[in-house]
């Protein structure tokens, strides 16, 4: 059984000072000089994926990105968790954004050379997000998608069980393969570290390159204007204490504010 | 007679208040531990005996009579402020130890702008003062990762060091005055004055006792002037750690003070740098100070760096962003609880000092040793932080998947066995095993080489200070006794 988690690499939002915040010409935010995280939503599948090759061994889990060079040591991680193959699609950002039928293409070009049976993509992403990559992989590939999955347990080599969430209620159900899982806020979210000796194991391991292909973006529209929101916030000390005080409060701010 | 845990807590309400007397079971456990055994913390299981009470003092006072009654009951006393230790110094290894807490003592007393130096309380958290200092144009100098959580009395306690220590020092060249209280419930107030020759520097006795001989009350910092627009910040990538140490040696031996000196291995730089240095050691300086001072420390270690065509430069941005992100708020330590709890991984650290000849060969020796020896390590890697004219420190950061069958078994399987490679083969190599986290009780072990003939001291001022032995036992001494 052939498994493919597809995931994304972005520069960590998380890390840029409000200061350092700069529109670029593309139209996006300046992250060239932020650390790079991988997308949530991925990190859990990537987990998934390893976990249940570890209930069954027949399962080759495969990896693939679309990415620039920064992502080498993520990629290298992932070849010394024990994935098979590791595959990179070179091609720079302004590429991606915002061009969903452009990632979703060139994953299918992968899939269509190299069968999958599971196909893992993160229902949306922090940088440039579209939520809509999984349903165009599914749609190219004409086999079922599962959205806001959870959590993934084999059935047996046609068919797999996946939890998804919806609507604040969880259900069960069974899926036949191959299909599409668009990984939801998984019951796992953080990627286990390959051990000093699982990296000196699988040191000489290469990544795969595969060729990037351009299409034209034709269901999205490109950014026409980008401006940093104003969301200063006010806050106010009270040095109020006990009930008189709440009186006070309600009958100074609450009451004013009612009234406007 | 030993008196029971309910006679404790009753006195201390009447010291305290019954408010300021916290049994909460929760709050007891939370307080048997620091960040040594945050693994076990994170799983809720409590190794140490529960002290018979938190109790939070207001003053000096307070803090003196709970001393001098615990003192005549010879209960065990665990000093506490902003509970960011890392070596099991707050740990409470007997029964009904009381942990003694001054986060309440929390007011900036004075901010004095002609005398260049900032009084607080011991339970004021530095990034406040430091905040405040800002406000008026000044720095403490002093930047801890812990800055947003650790406190004036514990920074005190521990010797604590900061991030700009090589333009700024470490405590020991901050402090200019400090009150603290002795068991016996004698309040001593060192004055702050620019410098003195009036026998011993008693300063020192304080400094890194670790709630050993006495509890802090109130310290008193030197200020400077805060430039942050003339800092300027050079980033280097280069192969070899043992290159790195070179070139740091040789911008301190020409002269040149820099706040920031740091040189990263790969391994441990893989955490902060493989978005543009991955497999790379990096060189990182900072220089501030006023505008031509700090310029000319710029130009200087720009014009050694020309000589070493090993170093690549890298670019401004991605240094100055890093530096942004390395502290370590509450909130960062709530997010390394849920990723322990979900991976089994845990990073712990333990911090060395060595002079320059030995500093490379204790670096090669620990990394060939604990990549050997210990399992299930996911990273081991190491840092230079600190640098002196005649020495610098290393700072190993490792980080292992847990593989035990209970949680309180993660100590002696890992994080004590490559404490115990790091330290014995520093001070085997003339370096010293603590560089700036203090002995806790877990180093105790090796307390005795640390010191060789100069342990007698130590022994001394314990005996001098905290004759009955009520302070913080197990830290800094091994404690043999009944726990």
């Amino acid at each position: 059984m052939n498994l493919l988690v597809c995931f994304k690499i972005y520069s960590d939002l998380t890390k840029i000072k409000l200061d350092d915040l700069e529109i670029s010409k593309e139209m996006g935010v300046d992250t060239h000089f932020l650390p790079n995280t991988i997308n949530c939503f991925d990190e859990s599948s990537l987990e998934f994926a390893i976990r249940l090759s570890e209930k069954n061994s027949s399962i080759k889990k495969s990896a693939l990105t679309i990415c620039k060079e920064a992502a080498n040591p993520t990629l290298n991680s992932l070849l010394a968790l024990g994935y098979e193959d590791v595959v990179r699609i070179k091609a720079e950002e302004e590429n991606l954004r915002f061009n969903p039928e452009n990632v979703a293409n060139n994953i299918v070009n992968y899939i269509t050379l190299n069968h999958q049976d599971i196909i893992l993509i993160g229902k949306e992403s922090p940088l440039s997000n579209n939520a809509a990559t999984a349903q165009l992989v599914s749609n190219k590939l004409n086999c079922p998608l599962i959205s806001s999955v959870i959590d993934i347990k084999l059935k047996d080599d046609k068919s797999i069980y996946v939890q998804v969430e919806n609507n604040n209620s969880i259900y069960e159900q069974e899926v036949k393969l191959p299909c599409v899982l668009s990984m939801g806020n998984a019951v796992i979210t953080r990627l286990r570290m390959p051990t000093l000796r699982e990296r000196m194991k699988n040191k000489s391991r290469q990544i795969e390159d595969f060729d990037f292909n351009h299409f034209e973006n034709r269901i999205f529209e490109q950014p026409y204007q980008i401006y940093k929101p104003n969301r200063n916030r006010q806050g106010l000390i009270y040095k109020f204490n006990g009930d008189e005080d709440i009186e006070k409060f309600l009958e100074y701010e609450l009451s004013q504010r009612i009234n406007e | 007679m030993e008196i029971t845990k309910e006679e404790i807590i009753l006195q201390m309400q009447n010291f305290v208040g019954n408010d300021n007397v916290v049994v909460d079971k929760e709050v007891l456990e939370d307080a048997t531990h620091d960040r040594f055994r945050k693994y076990e913390g994170y799983h809720k299981v409590f190794t140490n005996p529960l002290p018979a009470a938190v109790v939070f003092v207001d003053n000096a006072e307070q803090v003196s009579q709970i001393l001098r009654f615990c003192n005549a009951k010879k209960i065990n006393v665990v000093p506490r402020t902003g509970h960011s230790a890392t070596e099991g110094g707050l740990e409470t290894i007997v029964r009904n130890s009381i942990v003694l807490d001054g986060s309440n003592m929390n007011k900036i007393i004075d901010i004095d702008p002609v005398n260049m130096q900032a009084t607080a309380e011991c339970g004021v958290v530095l990034e406040d003062l430091e905040d405040a200092c800002r406000k008026l144009g000044f720095t403490t100098g002093h930047s801890p990762q812990s800055k947003p959580i650790a406190m004036m009395g514990g920074l005190v306690a521990t010797r604590s060091i900061g991030q700009f220590s090589t333009l700024y020092g470490g405590m020991e060249d901050m402090l200019a005055g400090v009150e603290t209280v002795f068991p016996d419930g004698t309040i001593s107030d060192i004055k702050a004055v620019p410098r003195r020759s009036a026998g011993p520097d008693i300063r020192h006795i304080v400094l890194g006792n670790e709630g050993t001989t006495n509890f802090i009350t109130k310290v008193t910092v030197k200020l400077w002037k805060y430039y942050p627009e003339f800092q300027e910040c050079l980033g280097f990538t280069l192969d070899k750690m043992e290159d790195g140490l070179k070139i740091m040696r040789e911008v301190m031996v020409e002269g040149y003070r820099p706040s920031v000196a740091r040189l990263y291995d790969a391994e441990d730089g893989k955490e902060h740098f493989s978005h543009f240095a991955a497999g790379k050691c990096v060189l990182v300086f900072v220089s501030e100070g006023p505008k031509l001072i700090s310029h000319a420390t710029a130009e200087g270690i720009r014009e050694i760096m020309q000589n070493h065509p090993e170093c690549t430069p890298v670019e401004t941005k991605l240094v100055e962003n890093w530096f942004a992100n390395l502290n370590w708020d509450a909130s960062r330590i709530e997010e390394e609880r849920k990723d322990v709890l979900e991976t089994d991984i845990v990073c712990c650290t333990t911090e060395i000092s060595a002079p320059w000849s030995s500093v490379e060969s204790i670096y090669q020796t620990c990394v060939e040793r604990v990549t050997t020896e210990i399992p299930d390590l996911t990273i081991f890697g190491g840092h230079a932080s600190h640098c002196y004219s005649n020495g610098i420190n290393l700072y190993f950061v490792y980080w292992y998947k847990v593989n035990v069958d209970k949680p309180e078994e993660e100590i002696d399987k890992y994080h004590l066995p490559i404490k115990k490679i790091i330290c014995e083969e520093t001070i085997a190599a003339g370096g010293s095993m603590c560089h700036h986290h203090g002995v806790g009780k877990h180093r105790v072990h090796w307390i005795d080489k640390e010191h060789g003939s100069a342990l007698y001291m130590i022994k001394k001022l314990k005996e001098a200070f905290d004759p009955n032995g009520i302070m913080n036992i197990g830290t800094i001494l091994p404690y043999n006794g009944k726990k």
